[in-house]
């Protein structure tokens, strides 16, 4: 399954560089300025509204997962497919469903990013740094990913401005995976990950 | 009703699970199947819910009919929704991570309307535990509960006709009777009701017909109260045969005997 994601991707890449090249298009949001400058901090106007704009749509995917029927069906039937069946949910719309909002999720995600810089194929790459993510705050929880996150994110800006400037370049990419190796082995469901149900 | 009309399944193109079973389900009544393990029972329901394909199963002969048409090759929702037939699994199927209330809004999913919070009250009459708790995961439900609230999940898609697999299996002989009089009850109220189990005496009693079935074909049916009686049955299903515990020798000849029927 693992490789045939991997072989797709390479294969979607392809696509797109054959059909909009692999050159690197502007891109950005005309969005109102609100650089932030606390003491000496200074926050970046992009980087806020991609948090609001993530937060947001995290937001609305929660509402979607637990205030809706729909929501409720596609829990159930990620527990277990055919009792969902059996209750007359039908599984595969539901597996529809799901993918259109993570795609959702992905294009938010996609705008944002292009929204730093500039628009390029190989910026699908940034998709793998979700793997720490959603491993350290646990797979299955969705609070975690959140948290997941905002860890992940300092721990990268953390050790690219005070371990990187000691000559250890490109720590920065590494600092995530090492973070994850520490919290499995402490976790292994990760930080919120469900603990199972166990019976006898 | 059902009507199952020489029915042959297969699992994966080459394991022959079903071979040829013929079988009606009057409207109204309880329908009793009784079989040992892996005799073929579950594979049945599996076929008319239409939920083989799950499985990787295929029914490579014969007819399933509810009301006179085929219902062969519909899946599962559109047989709940088109003819009421509603397949409680073996094995207490509710989903572990969800409030009980959580599992019954989410077998509500296919007929979701203004009535469903009064169904659910409805539900809390028959079972009264499940009310107590309402914001439980089902996962640490004990097991009795657990298939309570299978069989009330099953009502709330406002079945017609209700397929219970095992639904004793691993309960108290205590819990067994309760859920068993609300199975009566159920019928009472008008819900047709087609039950399989192991537990042969507790079922053939609440039961009207039966059938039995031995590796995948049907060796014997009639009334319930004459299956009870039956010297056969008694003996491999109810464990209390006239003669003391035969050898596994006299087994096999029991069933080489039944297939010449
Ligand atoms: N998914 C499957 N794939 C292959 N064989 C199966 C599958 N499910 C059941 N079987 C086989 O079919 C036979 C009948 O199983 P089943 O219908 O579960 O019997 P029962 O419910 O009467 O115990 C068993 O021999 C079992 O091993
Ligand atoms: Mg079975």
């Amino acid at each position: 399954m693992t490789i045939v994601s991997l072989g797709l991707g390479f294969f979607l890449r392809g696509c797109i560089q054959l059909i909009w090249g692999s050159h690197s298009y502007s891109f950005f949001l005309d969005l109102p300025d609100i650089t932030l400058e606390i003491g000496d901090l200074l926050y970046l106007s992009d980087p806020i509204w991609a948090g609001i704009l993530s937060l947001l749509t995290f937001g609305l995917v929660i509402v979607f997962l637990f205030r809706t029927r729909w929501g409720l069906a596609i829990r159930a039937t990620s527990e277990d497919q055919s009792k969902a069946m059996a209750f007359g949910i039908n599984a595969r719309f539901i597996l529809m469903i799901v993918w259109a909002i993570s795609a959702l999720c992905i294009t938010v995600a996609g705008i944002m990013i292009s929204n730093f810089g500039a628009l390029q194929v190989g910026m699908s790459y940034v998709g793998l740094r979700a793997i720490p993510v959603v491993l350290i705050g646990g797979m299955d929880s969705i609070g975690g990913a959140l948290v997941g996150g905002i860890i992940v994110g300092i721990c990268e800006a953390l050790a690219g401005s005070y371990i990187e400037p000691m000559g250890l370049v490109g720590f920065k990419e590494v600092a995530p995976y090492l973070l994850l190796l520490i919290v499995l082995f402490i976790r292994p469901y990760g930080l919120f990950g469900t603990v199972r149900i166990e019976r006898v | 009703m059902l009507a199952i009309e020489n029915l042959r399944v297969v699992y994966h193109d080459v394991i022959s699970v079903l071979n040829g079973i013929s079988l009606d389900v009057n409207e109204g009544e309880i329908l009793i199947i009784i079989g040992a393990n892996g005799a073929g029972k579950t594979t049945l329901l599996r076929s008319v819910a239409g939920m083989i394909d799950f499985y990787d199963g295929d029914i490579i002969e014969g007819d399933i009919k509810m009301e006179g048409s085929s219902i062969k090759g519909l899946d599962a929702a559109d047989i709940m929704k088109r003819y009421g037939l509603t397949y409680v699994m073996e094995d207490r199927p509710v989903f572990w991570y969800l409030t009980i209330e959580e599992n019954l809004g989410a077998a509500s999913f296919s007929r979701w309307d203004k009535h469903v919070k009064t169904d659910m009250e409805e539900v809390y009459e028959y079972f009264a535990v499940l009310r107590s708790l309402r914001n439980k995961r089902a996962g640490y439900a004990s097991g009795g509960e657990q298939q309570m609230l299978a069989i009330g999940m099953a009502l709330m898609t406002k079945p017609k006709i209700l397929l219970l697999d095992e639904p004793s299996l691993g309960l108290a002989p205590l819990i067994t009777e309760e859920l068993f009089s609300i199975i009566k009850k159920l019928n009472e109220s008008g819900i047709t009701i087609v039950l399989v189990e192991q537990n042969a005496n507790a079922a053939l009693n609440i039961g009207i017909r039966g059938y039995v079935i031995e590796t995948g074909r049907i060796v014997l049916d009639g009334k319930a109260v004459d299956l009870l009686k039956n010297e056969d049955v008694r003996e491999f299903y109810l464990g209390s045969g006239e003669k003391e515990r035969k050898s596994y020798k006299d087994a096999k000849r029991y069933k080489r005997r039944k297939r010449w029927l």
